[in-house]
């Protein structure tokens, strides 16, 4: 029965990982993968003396950590306060427009959001309203990140509570009950029961998360970043990319596989990190 | 489950960490080759003096061009005319720029070599070339099938050759646009300027700075509100960014330049910094829209100006937007949100010695390839030549490629008039029926132009284009707001000619651009010129600059094996 499982996992997850060698290599497409003369280290020497790689490097950890450091709790709390509403057609209608939005794609709300933020939004409008002088959101480094980082968190939340929501719905009522009659309240309740009891499943997401730490969402940036905040919103993806379109495969590759490396790396340590403080009662293997 | 999984034995950890140890120190002693240049250098394999290309032989070329707008089709009368002609089996790839931007780095990685690929620009023909997707085309065999053509490129736009070469070697046919010389202009909205008490286009920088400055503060469109920008420049592609105000400080800021015999960076010349000093004061002024930092793919630059907001827009530059009574032209458009405006256009500014300047990008235009796999098949090759000199030599051949049958697809009116049903019948070419049905145009157009105009003759030459195509007004028009003779280029016609452009050149392009910016809005202070200079230079200007002076010195070399003729001969 998993026969079709591991060829898919093969197919498509290991056999292109043959492909790294490319970053080891001087490729030349028509002389193939094993034609292509070899360069050792070369391709790394020259991403990390290069001025714009490292920065991207640094722009990508420091936008995921901000990511994960305001974001990682907002679903938590969202389910949290979803699962507190009584009212079934209001909490459903509530849970379907916080998740509409992972639907859209970034083209579409980069755009609005530039709209949004410009010099002659709303927001401006607002701001101006106060007769304070209108701020330049999207070209000052800080509010683009800041930006960056809400309306990412604005997207996913609705999508990222429904887990929480399911693992939720799991806990046995009898603790509940329990705790009612012991005269435990409301809130009470959330912190002894509903919380730990979601523990495991925010430790598996937080270790997952890791994992992508090093890719800081390419569709949102690539279309919302400007010249003006190059400095801190190119990220190793809109580099790679780049990279790519300049036919520069081996150079691409090699920052492609920094990358995944780094993400293998924070996915296993966190993964032991949890094991170890929790005496191996978490973890997601 | 969780806790009694087992832990890793201590040997398979040592096994691992072993394996780890290995694999690094192999790759670090596999030998550092010198970059495979080798295999650039090999001189091409082709007997090209014992080609034989029997003309009763059908041939298949696939054909990746470029088209102007979306929906061309295969099977256009134009393919089928050159087919017929030529004995081929044309299959086009058509790619808008998009698309060739995106899509065909994918296509050629993926194996997919077309035989004739166009190229935009001496880096993607580089790519090409090292990745093995083209061959080389020696100027003897172009010499040899293509003497006229070659003569228009000589003529037109010598700088292509450049473009198709590298390290002395050809590797593709160059092309030239010869409406491409002159250089791109501006327009203003002309009531607005009359309102505000200005009652002429303005040729100065001085006067730009003032007539942009009454339209922010002297409320043009009367509505009582200081709502309107005086320009909100395009900083969509480095060749646009304040380039009228740059050039009226004989500066390409973007561009190498020639000065006291030598090429240098446009962009680190003191002329700059005074520009930048000025557009820095335009900014504080509030003349400027604070947006237009944003606007990275140029999706807004025209809306603002149609919708009221500007009354400054670059660069609006053919006749045919000027036409008022076509509801899709941009003068239509501007009509339609306020039918009392006047659009005019804006020549380019007057420098300090009262010339006026502009960029243009010269006559040299694109690159022709052929794929490598074409070594094997050289008869497509001189084929294909042999087709492009018909075409060069052969005027009506030459309209009916990059228009379709007079007579049958458009006609050229001596004079505008107006046909029955009010449709404005323009002077110069007109599409006949049914190819100007507006309902049944897009299909129309796809089969007849659709961009397949450009597609397989990208040159333009204009003698004939100037002649039998353009109107005496349009004629007229170019020869008032957009004279060659204005014009300012690149010193090797495009940067990226230079050997290590690909390494260093997109990134500086970026820098500058973000530093200018942030100079214009006070991010960074205009007087930091002078460590940006600094700054460029080390992340590799300098190397761009040797080679830069380096090629210039070569280039004789190669217009003199294809015959260009010395100034003054």
């Amino acid at each position: 029965m998993a026969l079709p499982l591991v060829g898919f996992f093969l197919l498509f997850h290991y056999v292109p990982m043959l492909g790294l060698v490319i970053a080891f290599k001087d490729y030349v497409i028509s002389d193939g993968l094993f034609g292509s003369a070899w360069v050792g280290w070369d391709n790394f020497a020259r991403l990390f003396s290069s001025e714009d790689f490292p920065k991207a490097v640094r722009n990508t950890l420091m936008i995921s950590v901000l990511r994960l450091v305001c974001g990682f709790f907002t679903p938590v709390i969202l389910a949290l306060l979803l699962n507190e509403v009584r009212m079934a057609g209001y909490k459903r209608s509530i849970q379907t427009l916080t998740y509409l939005p992972h639907f859209f794609s970034w083209v579409i709300l980069g755009g609005i959001f530039l709209m949004i933020f410009g010099g002659g939004g709303p927001v401006n409008s607002a701001v101006k309203l106060f007769g304070v002088e209108p701020v330049s959101f999207l070209t000052d480094d800080a509010a683009f990140i800041a930006i960056l980082i809400v309306t990412g968190i604005w997207q996913g939340a609705g999508w990222g509570a429904i887990i929480y929501l399911a693992s939720l719905s799991g806990i046995s009522p009898d603790l509940y009950e329990a705790a009612v009659i012991d005269g435990a309240n409301r809130w009470k309740q959330t912190l002894h029961i509903t919380l730990p009891s979601l523990v495991p499943t925010m430790i598996t997401l937080f270790i997952l998360s890791l994992g992508g730490i090093m890719t800081a969402g390419f569709d949102q940036i690539y279309n919302m970043y400007n010249p003006l905040v190059f400095n801190v919103a190119d990220i190793i993806d809109t580099y790679v990319l780049r990279r790519l379109m300049g036919l520069d495969l081996s150079l691409a590759t090699a920052a492609g596989m920094f990358q995944g490396i780094v993400g293998m790396v924070l996915i296993v340590g966190a993964n032991i990190f949890a094991r170890k403080i929790s005496k191996g009662e978490q973890g997601v293997w | 489950m969780p806790g009694h999984k087992t832990a890793m034995k201590p040997k398979e950890k040592v096994f691992l960490a072993l394996v780890a140890v290995a694999v690094v120190l192999v790759l670090s002693l596999i030998p550092t080759n010198p970059k495979s240049q080798a295999m650039l250098s090999k001189p091409s394999p082709v007997d090209w003096e014992n080609v034989r290309d029997d003309p009763e032989r059908k041939l298949s070329v696939s054909w990746q061009g470029i088209i102007g707008q979306t929906g061309a089709m295969e099977g256009s009368w134009i393919e089928q005319n050159l087919e017929k002609r030529f004995n081929l089996d044309l299959s086009p790839v058509f790619m808008d720029a998009n698309a060739y931007q995106k899509r065909r780095p994918l296509m050629l990685i993926g194996g997919d070599v077309p035989d004739v690929m166009w190229s935009g620009d001496p880096l993607a023909v580089r790519a090409n070339l090292r990745n093995g997707f083209i061959m080389e085309v020696p100027y003897e065999v172009i010499l040899k099938h293509c003497p006229t053509y070659v003569k228009m490129v000589n003529k037109f736009g010598k700088e292509a050759w450049i473009y198709a070469q590298y390290q002395g070697r050809n590797y593709g046919l160059p092309t030239v646009s010869a409406g491409a010389d002159r250089p791109r202009i501006g327009s203003w909205r002309m009531d607005w300027l009359r309102k505000v008490g200005i009652d002429k286009v303005p040729g100065t920088v001085e006067e730009m700075h003032e007539a942009l400055r009454r339209i922010r503060y002297n409320d043009p469109d009367g509505n009582g509100r200081q709502d309107t920008y005086g320009w909100c420049p395009n900083i969509s592609h480095w060749s646009l960014a304040f380039a009228e105000v740059f050039a009226a400080y004989d500066v390409l800021p973007f561009d190498l330049m020639e000065r006291e015999g030598k090429v240098v960076w446009g962009g680190l010349l003191p002329e700059t910094k005074e520009a930048l000093r000025e557009l820095r004061k335009w900014y504080q002024e509030g003349l400027l829209d604070p947006d237009f930092p944003l606007d990275t793919q140029g999706r807004n630059v025209e809306s603002v100006f149609t919708n009221g907001k500007v009354g400054y827009v670059y660069p609006i530059d053919f006749p045919w937007y000027y036409q008022p009574d076509e509801k899709d032209s941009f003068y239509g458009r501007l009509r339609a949100f306020d039918p009392g405006a006047e659009l005019a256009p804006g020549p380019p500014l007057h420098d300090r010695n009262g010339q006026r300047r502009g960029r243009s990008w010269g006559g040299g235009a694109h690159i022709m390839q052929f794929g490598k796999h074409l070594e094997h098949q050289p008869e497509k090759v001189v084929r294909v030549l042999k087709m492009m000199e018909a075409i060069a030599v052969n005027e009506e051949l030459y309209l009916e490629t990059r228009n379709g049958k007079r007579g049958l697809h458009w006609d050229y009116n001596p004079a505008a008039y107006l046909k029955p049903g009010g449709k404005v019948q323009k002077e110069g070419i007109n599409l006949l029926p049914p190819y100007d049905d507006d309902n049944r145009g897009r299909e129309n157009s796809a089969e007849l132009l659709g961009g397949n105009n450009i597609f397989f003759f990208p040159s333009s030459f204009e003698p004939v284009y100037d002649e039998q195509l353009m109107s005496a007004a349009d004629r007229e028009w170019l020869h008032r707001n957009r004279r060659k003779e204005w014009g300012m280029t690149n010193a090797l016609g495009k940067s990226d000619v230079v050997p290590s452009s690909g390494r260093y050149l997109g990134d500086l392009v970026n820098y500058q651009m973000t530093t200018f910016i942030e100079m214009v809005i006070g991010k960074r202070d205009v007087e930091e010129f002078d460590s940006f200079v600094k700054e460029w230079r080390r992340r590799g200007g300098d190397v761009i600059l040797e080679q830069s002076n380096e090629m210039s010195r070569q280039i004789r070399t190669i217009y003199d094996l294809v015959g260009v003729k010395k100034e003054g001969e």
